[in-house]
């Protein structure tokens, strides 16, 4: 299982995200690279990229407040 | 001599390839096409992009406002009043689009390593305040909660809002893109344009409400002042000249 984890680089300091919607659905299947999920920050928005393929599984939904590092879903690499 | 030092090290002053559009446009054509220019201009395969342009009557609203209990009914009420409600994938929240509101959009390639969205927003913001100056505008950057769509890098004068602003960051494989998004308010009925908002939140089944005293017009500032020559301004002021 791979972990997927708001990156820490997103945004520079220690605010709150938002996880603004999910691209797929738990059970889909996602492709390495390929951006699965937006965050914003400051009414700034950014991708979220698959860190591997396989099976997603989401942990925090859509409206989730999340911080840098927060793990929001998983992938089962097939 | 500092000015010109400051503008070197500003993230916005650069060459761009520049669009003024002198028409209003179809807000979702605008903003899939922008958005098929920040990939093109993240993966370097075009330059910078900066547009100037107007929109159609909409009412545009984040991801966000769309999982509202009553957003479809809001959408279908609205829609019969003549504002279509489309969404964007910048960021904020419910904002009008009419052809009173100028917007610039500005697309560029940014460092893999990242830039910060503070420092970004700082710089933008700059630029925008030295176009104002050069109109005869005297603006600074702030939050006006009481204004619709809000955030922390606002241009206010006389602390109310006049141009808000938005970011959509982009990542590739090894490269990033930026979309920095600016919608001044040239010359519209501030009544009517909070009141939509206001309207769309209360249908929507959200309690936020807005006020039009919170926001300023161009024209209220400068009477005389033309659609022309506050693009041209923003774009020389883009471009450095």
């Amino acid at each position: 299982m791979f972990d997927i984890n708001v990156p820490h680089d997103v945004w520079e300091d220690d605010s709150e995200g938002v996880i603004v919607t999910w691209l797929y659905d738990s059970g889909a299947t996602i492709t390495e690279g390929k951006p699965i999920c937006e965050v914003m920050v400051e009414k700034a928005q950014s991708d979220i990229l698959a860190p591997a393929s396989g099976i997603l599984t989401i942990i925090e939904e859509a409206d989730a407040i999340v911080v840098k590092g927060q793990l929001i879903g998983k992938i089962e690499v097939s | 001599m500092n000015k010109q030092v400051q503008k070197q090290h500003n993230l916005f002053v650069r060459e761009w390839d520049v669009t003024i559009h002198n028409e209003p446009v179809h807000i979702t054509a605008q903003l899939n096409q922008e958005l098929d220019s920040l990939a093109l201009v993240t993966d370097r395969l075009t330059p910078a992009k900066l547009n100037i342009w107007t929109a159609l009557t909409a009412l545009v609203v984040g991801q966000a406002e769309t999982r509202l209990p009553g957003y479809g009914d809001a959408q279908e009420q609205l829609a019969e009043q003549g504002w279509e409600v489309v969404h964007r994938t910048s960021g904020g929240t419910a904002f009008p689009q009419c052809s009173g509101i100028l917007n610039i959009s500005a697309i560029l390639a940014i460092d893999a390593e990242g830039v910060s969205i503070k420092s970004s927003y700082q710089d933008f913001c700059k630029v925008l305040i030295n176009a104002l100056d050069n109109c005869g505008i005297d603006a600074c950057e702030g939050q006006q909660s009481r204004a619709f769509c809000d955030g922390d890098y606002n241009i206010l004068v006389n602390g109310k809002k006049l141009i808000g602003t938005a970011q959509r960051l982009k990542s590739g494989r090894t490269n990033r893109g930026m979309l920095a998004h600016a919608a001044v308010f040239f010359d519209i009925d501030k009544q009517q344009v909070s009141s939509l908002v206001n309207q769309f939140y209360e249908i929507a089944g959200s309690s936020k409400r807005f006020y039009s005293d919170a926001i300023i017009n161009t024209t209220d500032l400068v009477p005389a002042i033309e659609y022309k020559q506050v693009a041209t301004s923003f774009a020389n002021a883009f471009q450095g000249l």
